[in-house]
């Protein structure tokens, strides 16, 4: 990699205390992999059930590297307008209009195909700007396959043609992330181009270290018992576990009602913060209230 | 943490190789660009540090979250070997040789038991002309029937239709103004929108789900419809199967074999409750809880083949058909029994099931598939209305 902030990195560790720097505490895997992306220039799949900070690590990556976050939202239909590039049209035919007042029409039609008139998307923005930016493709599982294979094109060479203007192409390749809920299955020859991340939901020690970390006003006690309370649920049977970005809304949430320690009525009362289903809520409801008021006052 | 310490990082570099060779043992796909990347991942870290090889080795060898556990048990394995450990036979087995044989396929079909047979069908001939075999009961079919039923499956059409996906292709006329392309041609007549541009969506396949009850009381039909749902793979490709009797099993990989009968060997040995009892509600709980969101996005259509002989909690059943029941686009019961005269879903759990479908349609005989074939080709244009069910 060419930039300079990545080749201060020289380990694994060295990763970890830029992550820290950003408040984000990451283990130690994810760090030799992300170490491993940056040195071997190659893209990082990140999978992982919702919330478990998949896109946070492009926002803190590009925050440590000091570098600019391009990023590129995935949804069904997402086409090469969107993504890529697209001419102005409006502003073409402006052009052509004037030229032809102005009596230079010939000239107009070279000048309308220039780089003034191309609207850089996302991907041909990270390809063909001049420093190196860090390109998240956030949710690839929600593009379909059509964009999944364009995709496989640009991860190999790092350029994009425009046919009427030329090849754009990276100077160095930037870092890219990708991240995935699974929503569907990415096709592996995308994965092939990719190192692979799992992150999964945190040990309670760590999901502490980052509450702590994400939160540093919080009470020790009240940090101790909402972990206690997350990590008792995620081991019961829902159909939607709560991440890890719950975890931080709902200390926010308590922070916010002033609660000091957590009992039953304290839970009940901010259930909907962590579980986004009423099936859920209700199971929690019936089953497991007195066991998760028991767990944060035993923390 | 474990350090493999410093004396015995000489040992590493020799060997790098033989752990993709471990990985790929455990049935875990590894192609030589990735060894490539392995020395190049680990040339990066620090070889002495047990847990960063790991980690770099993991991210480069591994491609779904499933094969996590295979890597660790093959990485466990290499560093026992970089400590002296002699490799013994259970470490380096080929899984070829440990695959089973399908001679030793689980009796799919029990051998005809007299006491069987359903239908009317006591004289038996050894095999009968297609247009006799499409209406006989499964059930009661002779090995050479099933095969020639087999065939015949593998001729049927099977789509379960198309939706309109977000894509838009040209189109000469009808659909509506693509204002952007219009646009975009008009620079051609010096800004003039003199050519009108129009698109219609696209059609896409729909996904197809399959669940497939292979508990005791289907076992006369199980190996027909692991057979149809081998063909219903190969031939519309967007395909996912789960197995259930008392625990679901998700088979969609093993189905991705070209000959059927690997296909079904495969299913045979990663599927652990052969001809077990029924706990439908349990298994559609599993499929709920850890499918649904994966699977039954963009339009899907569900084909749940089961008896509806629940022998679990009935109100399980009743509240995991209802749930989620409205993430598929079309919810389809296959029932082998709705094909016997005067069958009624009558017991509780048929009932259930019953009431949380779309289509509940009789799969006894191939006949019936074949209906089945033609209504899932319809499927992918409107369904019938819907009664919301109480969660």
């Amino acid at each position: 990699m060419g930039s300079v902030a990545v080749s201060n990195w020289s380990s694994p560790d060295d990763v970890l205390i830029a992550l820290e720097r950003e408040r984000y505490v990451a283990d130690r895997s994810l760090a030799v992999t992300l170490f491993l992306a940056l040195r071997l220039g190659k893209p990082l799949f990140l999978e992982g059930e919702a919330g478990v900070g998949k896109t946070e690590v492009a926002k803190v990556l590009c925050a440590s590297l000091g570098s600019r976050l391009i990023r590129l939202q995935c949804y069904e239909g997402l086409d090469l307008a969107s993504a890529v590039y697209e001419w102005d049209h409006a502003r073409q035919i402006l052009e052509i209009r004037l030229a032809e007042a102005e009596g230079r029409a010939a000239a107009a039609r070279t000048r309308i195909y220039s780089e003034e008139f191309l609207i850089k998307r996302p991907l041909l923005e990270a390809v063909s700007s001049a420093d190196t930016p860090v390109l998240l493709i956030d949710e690839v599982d929600r593009a379909d396959e059509e964009f999944e294979a364009y995709l496989l094109e640009l991860l190999s060479d790092f350029q994009v043609t425009v046919p009427e203007l030329g090849t754009f192409k990276a100077k160095t390749p930037p870092p890219v992330i990708i991240t995935s809920n699974r929503t569907r299955e990415v096709h592996d020859a995308l994965k092939r181009r990719c190192l692979y991340h799992w992150i999964d939901y945190p040990t309670a020690e760590r999901e502490l270290a980052i509450v702590h970390a994400r939160m540093p006003d919080i009470s020790a006690r009240l940090a101790r018992s909402v972990v206690a309370v997350v990590q008792a649920l995620r081991g019961d049977d829902l159909f939607k576990r709560p991440g890890v970005a719950e975890t931080l809304d709902w200390a926010m949430a308590l922070g916010a009602l002033g609660a000091v320690e957590l009992d039953a009525g304290a839970i009940d009362s901010t259930l909907g913060v962590l579980l986004k289903y009423e099936d859920d809520i209700r199971h929690v409801r019936e089953a497991s209230l007195p066991l998760l008021a028991e767990a944060a006052s035993g923390a | 943490m474990r350090d493999i310490g410093a004396p015995d990082t000489g040992h590493v570099t020799p060997n790098l190789l033989l752990l993709p060779r471990l990985v790929r043992l455990r049935g875990v796909g590894v192609d030589a660009e990735q060894s490539r990347l392995l020395l190049r991942a680990l040339a990066e870290v620090d070889l002495a540090r047990e847990d960063d090889m790991r980690a770099a080795a993991r991210a480069v060898l591994v491609r779904h979250p499933a094969d996590i556990p295979r890597f660790e048990n093959a990485f466990d394995t290499f560093i026992a070997l970089l400590r002296g450990a002699r490799p013994s036979s259970s470490n380096l087995v080929s899984r070829k040789t440990s695959r089973m044989r399908e001679s030793e396929l689980p009796a799919l079909v029990p051998e005809q038991g007299e006491g069987r047979i359903r239908g009317e069908r006591n004289v038996r001939i050894v095999s009968s002309p297609l247009e006799i075999l499409r209406r006989v009961d499964f059930a009661a079919m002779t090995a050479e029937e099933r095969t020639a039923a087999a065939r015949f499956l593998a001729t049927l059409e099977w789509s379960p239709g198309f939706r309109r996906s977000r894509r838009f292709d040209r189109s000469a006329h009808g659909g509506s103004l693509d204002a952007r392309a219009t646009l975009a041609r008009s620079r051609r007549w010096l800004g003039e929108p003199l050519e009108l541009v129009r698109r219609t969506p696209r059609q896409k396949r729909r996904p197809l789900v399959l669940l497939l009850d292979v508990s005791g009381s289907m076992d006369t039909y199980t190996r027909l419809l692991l057979q149809l749902a081998h063909s219903l793979s190969r031939g519309w490709g967007r395909v996912e199967a789960f197995t259930f009797g008392t625990r679901l099993t998700r088979v969609t990989r093993q189905m991705r074999h070209r000959r059927a009968d690997s296909a079904l060997a495969h299913v045979a040995q990663s599927v652990e409750d052969w001809s077990g009892g029924t706990r439908i509600g349990e298994g559609l709980h599993q499929f709920n809880r850890r499918w649904s969101r994966r699977v039954l996005g963009r339009g899907a259509v569900v084909l749940l083949c089961t008896d509806g002989w629940e022998r679990g909690d009935v109100s399980v059943l009743a509240a995991e058909a209802r749930a989620r029941q409205r993430a598929a686009y079309r919810r389809v019961w296959l029932n082998p029994l709705a094909g016997t005269r005067g069958y009624a879903p009558e017991g509780a759990g048929a009932r259930a099931l019953a009431a949380a479908v779309d289509d509940h349609l009789p799969a006894n005989t191939l006949d019936g598939l074949a209906a089945i074939a033609k209504l899932l080709a319809k499927a992918g244009r409107g369904r019938p209305v819907r009664r919301q069910l109480p969660t």
